[in-house]
């Protein structure tokens, strides 16, 4: 796959994000579903576009794939502009919009030949003869095990074979950028393990992902990194790592609040001390590799320590506040 | 990538029932006609051309059942792939899936519009096929009578009768090109085909009224019988080609529509 992708043409610009999206918004009569999205995903990523249904991510991505016009912004895909290319922006980009669809009365191999068919080989590429092209469509049903249900007609499949054959689909197109909108929805937890380990494994070929899910545990799994997107607005974007916040953030329980917290706001390694003022608990900001240090010195000063926990969850505590707008980002 | 699209399409229209279902009418046409023809006591309706002239001969009946058909079953038949070409694309949702391909949607809507134009010569071939094979085994192969009162000898009126077939298509995909304008503009192939009816016989009644007797010759139901002039002797050319200016003023704004709708609007589905 890697070598047909370096193959092709050379994009406009080599060293460009695989997908940079400025100032985007679509406004549907005066209800702004996409509202001014910023994103900037570079090549070898797998971004998360994470955010609740009706963030506007499938908007989103409908503009990316060149389905429906922005009201404004500008998107370039592998550095090609959408807007001064057309569907020539589309090279070496491939994915899928919601729920993939297919003839239903033809078979699986059928109706990805006749894709194939729609596929520009690439201007320098080999001229791709019927018999290649349909060899690799058998080749792309292997990759994604819908080998041996290739002659039974699609309408027969199940939501997960589909969504495996929209896969298959993209691939078709030797990809370096994969816009995927919600792969794993509506599959059982068998199918979404399948189509995980599917995305990860075209990852680790080099492949862009761009990847929108309502999951936070499924861009914690799979990306890099991500953009949180609620009512039509990117509000965090980053590293997990950076989405998370600060890593060294413990919550204690003590005997003495007050006195804890005076131990505490001496020692080196404890950088923050936030106490609510009430109850027995305290909220530090500790290097973690010197945590060790905070229990002996309560101990030393008489101070009875009853917890002393990381705090857990600390990204979907950071999604839940964003989406929901309990805080401003 | 046109050609590539259109393989896709004829693709498509082979695996779907309602193809046959189309070519079928069109075969049975001429065959119930024949069949009324030979049973009927009466004879033939007077009014309608050709019926007379059957005896012997076998062309008359391809002939005959195209002026009984251009008027209306085969507008409808030919809708039933034209209303459908846009339509039933966006309606199972496979239209982002081609659309996310290397193809234009100029290049898919011609496609489109070709699949439907084929169609519509397949219908009119299908049944001048049948009809002048049925005719001709019936009722023999005996000299066609021109609407002149002369005769021409069974090849050139198997000619001549395969061409008024080739130029009715004209007339039929002018109406079928309404039904693609509805599909793109309703994205529902029930009120394409069914807008399709309506036009065809609210023209057909606005024809009755004398009020209107000047706007008739411009109406584009007025032109399923232009073919007759390929039937005098000699050829009344200036009556085909007014006919063609005519379909060409009804058939342009529909395209015109259906194509800038199909480029432009935000694929949804």
């Amino acid at each position: 796959m890697r070598a047909e992708a370096a193959s092709r043409p050379a994009a406009a610009d080599a060293e460009a994000p695989a997908l940079e999206v400025r100032g985007l918004v679509k406004r549907y009569r005066g209800f702004a579903a996409v509202d001014g999205v910023d994103l900037t995903v570079r090549r070898g990523d797998v971004y998360g576009f994470l955010g609740p249904n009706g963030a506007g991510k499938s908007t989103t991505i409908r503009m990316l794939l060149g389905l429906i016009r922005p009201t404004e912004g500008r998107i370039r895909l592998l550095g090609r502009d959408r807007g001064a290319h057309g569907q020539g922006a589309l090279e070496g980009v491939a994915g899928f919009v919601d729920q993939p669809a297919f003839y239903g009365y033809l078979s699986a191999r059928e109706n990805l030949r006749l894709l194939s068919r729609l596929d520009d080989p690439g201007r320098d590429g080999p001229a791709w003869d019927r018999g290649r092209r349909d060899a690799r469509v058998d080749e792309v049903l292997g990759t994604v095990d819908l080998g041996r249900r290739a002659g039974d007609r699609v309408g027969t499949f199940s939501t997960g074979m589909r969504q495996r054959l929209a896969l298959a689909a993209a691939l078709l197109r030797a990809p370096r950028l994969l816009i995927l909108d919600e792969p794993t929805t509506g599959l059982d937890p068998g199918g979404v393990r399948e189509v995980r380990d599917l995305v990860r494994d075209l990852a680790a070929t080099g492949i862009t992902v761009f990847l929108s899910s309502h999951l936070l545990s499924e861009v914690e799994q799979l990306c890099n990194r991500a953009a949180i997107v609620a009512r039509g607005r990117v509000v965090a974007e980053g590293t997990l790592a950076e989405l998370a916040g600060p890593e060294g953030l413990y919550t204690l329980r003590v005997g003495d609040r007050a006195r804890a917290g005076a131990v505490l706001g001496r020692l080196a390694a404890v950088t923050a001390v936030e106490d609510p003022g009430t109850g027995d608990t305290l909220r530090i900001a500790c290097d973690p590799e010197r945590v060790d240090e905070v229990a002996p010195a309560l101990v030393a000063a008489g101070v009875a320590l009853r917890a002393l926990v990381p705090r857990q969850n600390a990204l979907e505590e950071r999604f839940l506040e964003l989406v929901e707008g309990r805080a401003a980002p | 990538m046109t050609g590539a699209v259109l393989g896709m399409e004829l693709r498509k229209l082979r695996a779907l029932r309602r193809t046959y279902l189309g070519l079928a009418g069109a075969a049975a046409i001429p065959v119930i006609l024949l069949v009324a023809l030979e049973t009927g006591d009466g004879g033939p309706p007077d009014e309608v051309p050709f019926a007379r002239s059957v005896e012997g001969v076998g062309l008359a009946v391809p002939l005959f059942s195209l002026a009984f058909a251009t008027f209306f079953l085969l507008p409808l038949l030919a809708s039933l792939v034209a209303g459908d070409v846009i339509s039933g694309e966006t309606g199972g949702g496979t239209l982002k899936t081609i659309l996310t391909r290397s193809v234009t949607r100029p290049q898919v809507f011609g496609a489109k519009l070709l699949a439907a134009a084929l169609y519509t010569v397949t219908l009119l071939v299908v049944q001048f096929a049948v009809g002048a094979l049925a005719g001709s085994l019936v009722l023999g192969t005996g000299p066609l009578p021109t609407l002149s009162g002369t005769e021409m000898g069974f090849g050139r009126g198997l000619m001549i009768a395969a061409l008024a077939a080739l130029f009715a298509a004209i007339t039929v995909f002018t109406l079928a090109s309404f039904s693609l304008l509805l599909s793109a503009a309703t994205l529902n192939t029930v009120a394409a085909i069914g807008g399709t009816v309506i036009l065809i016989v609210v023209l057909q009644v606005a024809a009755q009224f004398a009020s209107l007797e000047a706007l008739r010759p411009y109406l584009v139901t007025e032109q399923g019988n232009a073919w007759f002039g390929l039937l005098r002797d000699p050829v009344d050319g200036r009556a085909l080609v007014r006919s063609v200016v005519v379909d060409a003023c009804w058939a342009a704004p529909c395209l015109i529509g259906a194509y800038l709708i199909f480029t432009r609007r935000d694929v949804l589905s």
